[in-house]
């Protein structure tokens, strides 16, 4: 019983944090255009840092289907899983925007 | 430094115009025309290739405008062994575009590249009009855009690497542009084509005969990029007017980027192409063999040639670069060639301004070049500076 309730109070952020790891790991790809921590350096290209959740979850899924077009967003899209996307989506949400 | 040495020493030091294909690879895009205005790749660059050129560092909006493009690159070169030709500093190019597009979707842009100073100086280069073909840029489609007018063969790795013997070996150096018509398909996001029709009159620089000036032909280009890897085949095949025999080439090449794969806990780039090429033999006179004899006994020979170029990303502004390229002038003669290892930098020191150094040793085993002053077979190092817009 107690061990149930250490993995009850223990578990959920632990696989949070795991979520957003994976996040961080897979957005060296994101940070060559939207800079490191999500905050863009020009002003062509959007800041991801504090981005809302459904707003990035919905644009990257844009891309990937081809809804909304871009050249360098649409290739990149397309190669993430359903997976990246949602790792992605928790970690540059919970960044401090600009 | 004197001027004839210039297209000797260019005739060696193959360049294309910025072309970084290592980073298509590293983020997933198969066609050139992401960061390029071309599909071949190299030459001047859209609004997202200068912005991503400029590596993260604060950029001014009014340089990264769509509509004109400029590289300018000073180079400091010092042989040092064997001795006889000179070395110091020069502008190697300065050429400025100007790209505009005649309709409000975008869908025809009229491109004119002229290099106002440096080596093959007064040289239109990409000097087309684009035809883009399918209704959306970046849409999968088989038939995505046309080019007509003047544009560099779509043939083997564009990179940007110097000193390249595949490129001098197959003709397709930096100042070689072919004028013709250019056809051009991304049927998925993984695989990209281009095919051309070209007539090499008034094309090949200031370093070609006339007899090999005068050709006609075709170009077929293949990439294909299931993953962190791209592999690519190309070939080339060209009548002349002034000589019965053909000229023909193949390249086979690969690029593997290790830190897409490993999201950049590794951040290397691998690249590798292999080259074969018959009947562009008399290009080894103009500057690379340094004896005649020699060159004239290569005759139509089959050359082969070898690349291998590995970068370390040690920032994603520092790159640590190790080279290796061969040349065996004469497949038939396996104990004759040319090889060089390099070892350098390429460092993005500011938005669009890159400086890179080499120090590269070479070695020749043909008894007469091995101590020559056959740019090929020297010892050299040298330092660029690079300014783009």
């Amino acid at each position: 019983m107690r061990l149930i309730l250490i993995l009850l109070f223990t578990l959920p952020p632990a696989l949070s944090a795991a979520d957003s790891n994976e996040g961080q790991k897979k957005s060296s790809t994101c940070v060559a255009c939207h800079g490191q921590n999500g905050i863009s350096p020009n002003d062509q290209w959007p800041n991801l840092a504090g981005q809302k959740k459904q707003y990035l979850s919905e644009q990257l899924k844009a891309f990937k289907n081809g809804t909304r077009v871009n050249p360098l967003m649409s290739p990149i899209a397309n190669s993430l899983s359903d997976q990246d996307i949602q790792d992605l989506v928790d970690y540059f949400s919970q960044l401090k925007g600009p | 430094m004197r001027s004839r040495i210039w297209p000797f020493l260019f005739g060696v030091l193959s360049w294309r115009a910025a072309a970084y294909p290592e980073y298509a690879v590293r983020y997933n895009m198969v066609s050139c025309t992401a960061c390029h205005v071309s599909p071949v790749g190299g030459g001047p660059r859209n609004q997202n290739g200068k912005l991503f050129g400029a590596h993260g560092y604060k950029i001014n909006p009014v340089l990264v405008q769509d509509y004109v493009s400029a590289d300018l690159r000073a180079l400091y070169y010092y042989p040092q062994r064997p001795g006889t030709s000179k070395g110091g500093m020069g502008v190697m190019q300065g050429s400025v575009a100007g790209h505009v597009d005649l309709d409000e979707e975008k869908r025809i842009k009229l491109v004119l590249e002229h290099n106002i100073a440096g080596f093959a100086a007064a040289q239109f280069r990409d000097t087309y009009a684009l035809f883009r073909l399918s209704e959306k840029t970046t849409v999968p489609s088989w038939l995505d855009t046309l080019l007509v007018g003047r544009f560099r063969e779509p043939f083997g790795i564009i990179t940007d690497e110097h000193r390249t013997y595949t490129r001098v070996a197959t003709a397709t150096e930096f100042y070689t542009f072919e004028t013709g018509v250019l056809l051009s398909g991304t049927p998925s996001y993984q695989f990209h084509y281009d095919v051309a029709l070209v007539s090499g009159e008034d094309s090949a620089g200031q370093t070609v005969s006339t007899g090999q000036a005068e050709r006609f032909g075709g170009v077929v280009n293949l990439r294909w990029m299931p993953g962190p890897v791209m592999f690519g085949a190309s070939g080339s095949y060209y009548e002349h007017e002034m000589r019965s025999e053909s000229t023909k080439a193949v390249s086979v090449y690969g690029i593997l980027s290790i830190g897409r794969w490993t999201n950049d806990r590794i951040p290397v780039f691998v690249h590798v192409e292999h080259t074969e090429a018959w009947g562009l033999d008399s290009r080894l006179g103009q500057g690379f063999a340094n004896d005649p004899n020699y060159v004239a006994a290569l005759g139509l020979s089959e050359s082969l040639g070898w690349l291998t170029l590995v970068e370390w990303a040690i920032t994603p502004r520092f790159n640590l670069i190790y080279k290796y390229d061969r040349l065996q002038p004469n497949a038939s003669y396996v104990a004759d060639y040319y090889d060089r290892h390099g070892f350098g930098f390429r460092w993005d020191i500011g938005p669009n301004v890159i400086v890179q150094f080499r120090s590269e040793f070479a070695n020749a085993t043909h008894p007469s070049e091995a101590d020559s002053s056959a740019i090929a077979a020297q010892d050299a190092t040298f330092a660029i500076l690079q300014l783009s817009l």
